[in-house]
């Protein structure tokens, strides 16, 4: 299982701020495509080219990054904090 | 190192004495960073503040401990609020104690830099005129695309 969390204007542009896949091993960019197939609302969030993406809480640039089971992705806009 | 993501507000004079504790600490520097009444899109009403637990800290402690390394500081004290605040409320609070005060300047903007543009927060405004997300400045990121270049 994969925990997905969805963060800021994601977050509530759809209406979700986690959920679980049941699909590892998996790559990130296969994930990627199960969620907006899953959810259409989440297609935006994928292609959008800004898009940051963390793997366990560190940034992951890698979308052939391979995840296992108990994996935490994080999906969120660029921060603005400080 | 201290770093604190809270929904309460902090007192400086307490954070202060924190910091200027210690046989090398020569300069204390300060940067308290507050919502603006005049938001980006209007007049605010509040701020919202969401975070990333437990990434948002582990981004914090390894801007911290690179900027010790760098400058080699005496110590550093990072507090972020988070949840609804209000105009005037303060938003962060970085103190930076170093032997000297061009390490101590230098260390309280590299962290504030990189605050801004690499630990998971986000802010949204609550206006007259609605809420709105904000939107990360391009300034932000070159400020911090700055250090790297000057390694």
């Amino acid at each position: 299982m994969i925990h997905i969390k969805y963060f800021a204007k994601y977050r509530e542009s759809l209406g979700l701020a986690a959920e679980t896949m049941t699909v590892a091993p998996v790559s990130l960019q296969d994930l990627m495509i199960m969620i907006r197939e899953k959810n259409p609302k989440a297609l935006i969030i994928m292609e959008d080219p800004r898009c940051i993406i963390a793997v366990n809480q560190s940034v992951e640039r890698n979308r052939q990054r391979m995840l296992q089971a108990g994996d935490e992705v994080a999906f969120y806009p660029p921060v603005t904090g400080g | 190192m201290h770093i604190s993501i809270q929904p309460q507000d902090f007192d400086i004079k307490e954070e202060y004495s924190e910091l200027s504790l210690g046989d090398h600490v020569g300069a204390v520097v300060i940067f308290t960073g507050l919502v603006r009444a005049q938001g980006e899109n209007g007049q605010l009403l509040a701020m919202e503040l969401e975070h990333y637990p437990g990434m948002t800290e582990a981004s914090i402690a390894a801007i911290v401990n690179e900027a010790s390394e760098r400058w080699g500081l005496a110590a550093v004290r990072v507090i972020h609020r988070i949840g609804r605040l209000l105009p005037n409320d303060n938003i962060v609070y970085v103190g930076v104690a170093a032997s000297h005060r061009a390490a101590a300047f230098a260390a309280a903007e590299f962290i504030m830099d990189y605050l801004k543009t690499r630990a998971p927060f986000w802010k949204k405004e609550i206006t007259t005129t609605g809420e709105y997300w904000v939107e990360q400045k391009e300034r932000d990121e070159q400020a911090a695309q700055s250090w790297e270049q000057a390694v």
